[in-house]
């Protein structure tokens, strides 16, 4: 059996196992022996940007837009019917999500985990695609882009990343458009599959109730082995710095005016990508978090509402910013978080500040463990992107007010800055 | 009332006035709730709706938000959530804090000070001149204008509360959670006095402890807190919803792509009743699974949606059956699950069936017990629908229920409402 690394944090007493399967499958197995659930998920380093594939003689081949999420989509198929039906049939609840760079297949469930598991791994190693169940999926697939394409939140953040970026494909939407998805064929599906879901570019992460030797046994015996490792190649996307344009607005069925103000930043090597983003949390909550001077005025003057927040998005080859809510004004609310920053970089940070804002994340970063699927989705995450878990006790411990202020004079700058709004369309509603 | 037995710890502390715990060492959190349950009535949704958001603003302690942020953000980020929502024809006010235990704090106390301060936000607001938090009034009451304007966001929930609120429309369940915006606006900060002195009165309040930590101090604190209240208790129990011989058909219209097609039912069984397991499985294989026969019929079969599910409600005895749908496809999609509904009265289920959904409800009973929200939430239901079953009890019924149980449950359920948001998108295009 292959030896197991621990990973430990003495300060919440807990330890978790993670090991290189024969395979090249990176496995992380957290056992929290005080619950009753089991919450699983395989995934693979594979998302909406990855919109271009190699063949065999190593030539570029440009995919249909969509294709990672109508193939997610189409691996719960079987030669037998819908493997949703089996994890129904042990009591558990199946699902899978995919993002702009991963795509990931789940389970949870408080029985029968071992049987469970089997079944996730059969359901993510064995793609069986056909001409009909293909094209079935089309109308399905259809009636989720519309639902996405009336979902306002959905759309102010996309036109958001359309303004921002000119070429990344960071700007497309995650389960493509209607015309592209006409496109998609079982051999394009086939070969996205052997391009992207080799062992040794996926995670297996469990956490919850279990016997760790036990789970480690059931991959063994049937997670596949015939597979030779292989990294996907990654395409190097040429993306200026510049942005595309500093404001779009569209009119759909809302109530009020929705935004995102997304400033876009410099993109960091993948192994920066978790210490950046948390740096550009711990700055979002000094600049406008809910204990800034910024929010209290804001709020107090009634230019932004409870829907205000703070975000960072950060992935190969692209990292913003966004701050986003409801106003009637946002143009006014990003002139404010300009000034904001301006006075932050002028002035310092408070020491004060830096240690309650470092203090808040720590504290919510503990409650996640307190909850097996947040555990399991934080567990999951780092090790898809070569961080461990406590990563981010160790980075919160060690973070100087100086490193943040060095970040933050090179970052939110005015023109990289855009605004996309979405505002009423004045239709009328009861 | 009757008190649900361990693992639930309850004690009764005043007229009206229960503290519950359940303490667990899987939490590395303690979080605390105060439930006030009040019936829902035109004259007070408003002014309860907007009661939590003012108060959880500041206290004499803390008088503006931002000196409140930074404590929270001081003890360890902890966060307060408080608002108003409907169970049944009740109103339920609730502010709750959430904080990590003493224990993985550096070397300093956050369970009771967190306790306190929650205490503080309810029972030492800042009232002056007959005015409660009069600095952020104004604010709150545009804050909750635009909660209310952005459930239209969210199509699919819009649909389903304009549903409900059709379907209950002469029932106190019918009222919006949040009132209306013109009664809103119109709230004075001298109502919210009235109101908050009024709430404190005569609420039926649940104080719920969930957590890793030790509860005692603080039941000590929220005993000493109403020592000082004169109470008098308000009577809030939820009538089901009782069905019609016709069924009604209500169309709006928005600018939207893809219609949202919802079917309202009643039922006529509610939370305590002996036949709720069966009911709860009927619907289960209805709409409540990937295996049941809407998604495998409505969806997969006849790719006419990407959702289609049916819920049941155990305050008012109703089912609803929501999906998104192409406009030029709504009959078909109305026949479609109109049929399914029909195969289930009529028996048309498998004993497969019936497995898969009785496991599915096991699942999300032995799941409870692992997030304080859904522990918190379970028990909230179990206490106002009058049962003192926990999730164990809920789980063994599950089993002894037969096919004969359950084909009598389904046979109750009789359709009162075609409600359909549809797109006008198309022809302005």
């Amino acid at each position: 059996m292959i030896e197991k690394n621990i990973v430990s944090s003495s300060l919440l007493g807990e330890s978790y196992y993670e090991y290189r399967h024969i395979s090249g499958l990176r496995v992380v197995l957290y056992p929290m022996p005080q619950f009753s659930s089991v919450y699983a998920l395989f995934g693979t380093r594979y998302g909406s940007i990855d919109n271009i594939i190699t063949d065999e003689y190593d030539n570029e081949v440009e995919v249909p837009e969509g294709i990672a999420h109508y193939l997610e989509h189409k691996m719960f198929e079987k030669e037998n019917g819908d493997i949703s039906a089996q994890f129904s049939a042990i009591g558990a609840v199946s699902n899978a999500y995919t993002s702009f760079e991963c795509t990931s297949y789940l389970f949870s469930t408080t029985e029968q985990a071992d049987e469970a598991l089997k079944l996730l791994i059969h359901l993510v190693q064995t793609p069986y695609f056909t001409e009909e169940t293909v094209k079935k999926e089309r109308g399905i697939i259809d009636q989720e882009i519309r639902m996405y394409e009336d979902d306002p939140n959905w759309r102010v953040f996309f036109h958001m990343l359309d303004n921002l970026y000119h070429s990344h494909p960071v700007r497309l939407d995650v389960a493509g458009t209607s015309s592209s998805i006409a496109k998609i064929t079982p051999d394009l599906l086939y070969r996205c599959y052997n391009t992207y879901y080799n062992p040794s570019n996926m995670v297996l992460a469990v956490a919850g109730k279990m016997d760790p030797n036990y789970l480690s046994e059931i991959i063994d015996q049937t997670a596949r082995c015939d597979l030779k490792p292989k990294m996907p190649r990654r395409i190097y996307i040429n993306e200026p710095d510049t942005i595309v344009r500093a404001l779009s607005e569209e009119k759909l069925a809302v109530s009020s005016t929705l935004f995102h103000i997304g400033f876009k930043e410099k993109p960091v090597a993948e192994c920066d990508e978790f210490k950046t983003q948390l740096y550009y949390m711990l700055l979002n909550e000094l600049i406008a978090g809910k204990s800034s001077a910024l929010y209290q005025r804001l709020y107090e003057e009634k230019a932004i509402n409870t829907s205000f927040g703070t975000d960072v998005f950060v992935g190969r080859g692209f990292a913003v910013n966004i701050f986003s809510g409801e106003a009637s004004n946002p143009q006014y609310v990003a002139q404010e978080i300009l000034s904001a920053v301006d006075s932050l970089q002028k002035n310092g940070i408070l020491n004060s500040d830096f240690l309650r804002v470092v203090k808040a994340l720590y504290g919510q970063s503990v409650m996640m463990f307190g909850d097996v699927e947040q555990t399991a989705n934080a567990l999951f995450g780092a090790h898809l992107s070569g961080q461990t878990l406590f990563d981010t006790f160790h980075l919160l411990k060690n973070v100087k007010k100086e490193d943040l202020e060095r970040l933050l004079n090179t970052s939110y700058r005015k023109g990289n800055m855009t605004i996309s709004i979405i505002s009423p369309s004045g239709s009328s509603h009861n | 009332m009757r008190i649900i037995q361990s693992p639930f710890f309850s004690e009764t502390i005043a007229e009206g006035v229960q503290f519950h715990a359940f303490r667990d060492d899987r939490f590395k959190t303690n979080r605390l709730s105060v439930h006030l349950v009040v019936p829902l009535m035109k004259e007070t949704a408003s002014l309860n709706a907007l009661l939590p958001k003012v108060l959880r603003r500041g206290c004499k302690k803390y008088p503006n938000y931002i000196l409140l942020s930074r404590k929270l953000d001081n003890s360890y980020g902890a966060y307060i959530e408080a608002g108003a929502q409907k169970r049944g024809d009740n109103q339920i006010i609730t502010i709750s804090i959430t904080a990590i235990d003493d224990k993985f704090a550096f070397g300093e106390a956050v369970c009771l000070p967190t306790a306190e301060l929650l205490c503080d936000l309810i029972f030492n607001p800042v009232i002056e001149k007959n005015e409660l938090n009069p600095r952020y009034l104004e604010a709150e009451k545009k804050s909750l204008c635009d909660a209310i304007d952005s459930l239209l966001n969210d199509k699919r929930s819009y649909a389903l509360m304009r549903a409900l609120q059709i379907l209950c429309k002469d029932d106190p369940a019918g009222i919006p959670a949040f009132g209306e915006k013109e009664e809103i606006i119109l709230c004075s900060a001298s109502d919210l006095v009235r109101q908050y002195l009024e709430l404190i009165r005569i609420a039926d309040v649940h104080i719920m402890f969930t957590g890793c930590g030790d509860y005692f101090p603080v039941l000590k604190l929220f005993n000493t807190v109403f020592s000082f209240q004169k109470r008098s208790l308000v009577q809030t129990k939820s009538k089901p919803l009782k069905g019609k011989e016709t069924i009604a058909t209500v169309e709006e219209e928005m600018d939207l792509l893809q219609a949202k097609l919802v079917l309202g039912y009643t039922g006529n069984i509610t939370g305590s009743s002996a036949h709720l397991p069966a009911m709860r499985i009927a619907v289960s294989i209805l709409g409540g699974t990937p295996m049941s026969k809407l998604f495998m019929n409505v969806r997969e079969k006849e790719s006419l949606c990407y959702y289609c599910s049916a819920r049941y409600d155990i305050y008012k005895g109703t089912m609803l059956i929501d999906c998104g749908v192409e406009p030029e496809n709504i009959e078909k999609a109305i026949e479609s699950i109109s049929n399914q509904v029909s195969l289930l009265q009529e028996g048309a289920f498998t004993d497969q069936e019936i497995e898969y959904a009785v496991l599915s409800l096991k699942n999300a009973y032995q799941s409870i017990y692992e997030s304080d929200v859904s522990v918190e939430s379970f028990f909230l239901n179990q206490i106002l629908s009058g049962n003192d079953s926990g999730p164990e009890e809920q789980k063994a019924l599950l089993s002894t229920t037969t096919r004969e149980d359950i084909l009598q449950a389904a046979q109750n359920l009789s359709q009162q409402l075609v409600y359909l948001l549809n797109g006008k998108r198309g022809e302005t295009h």
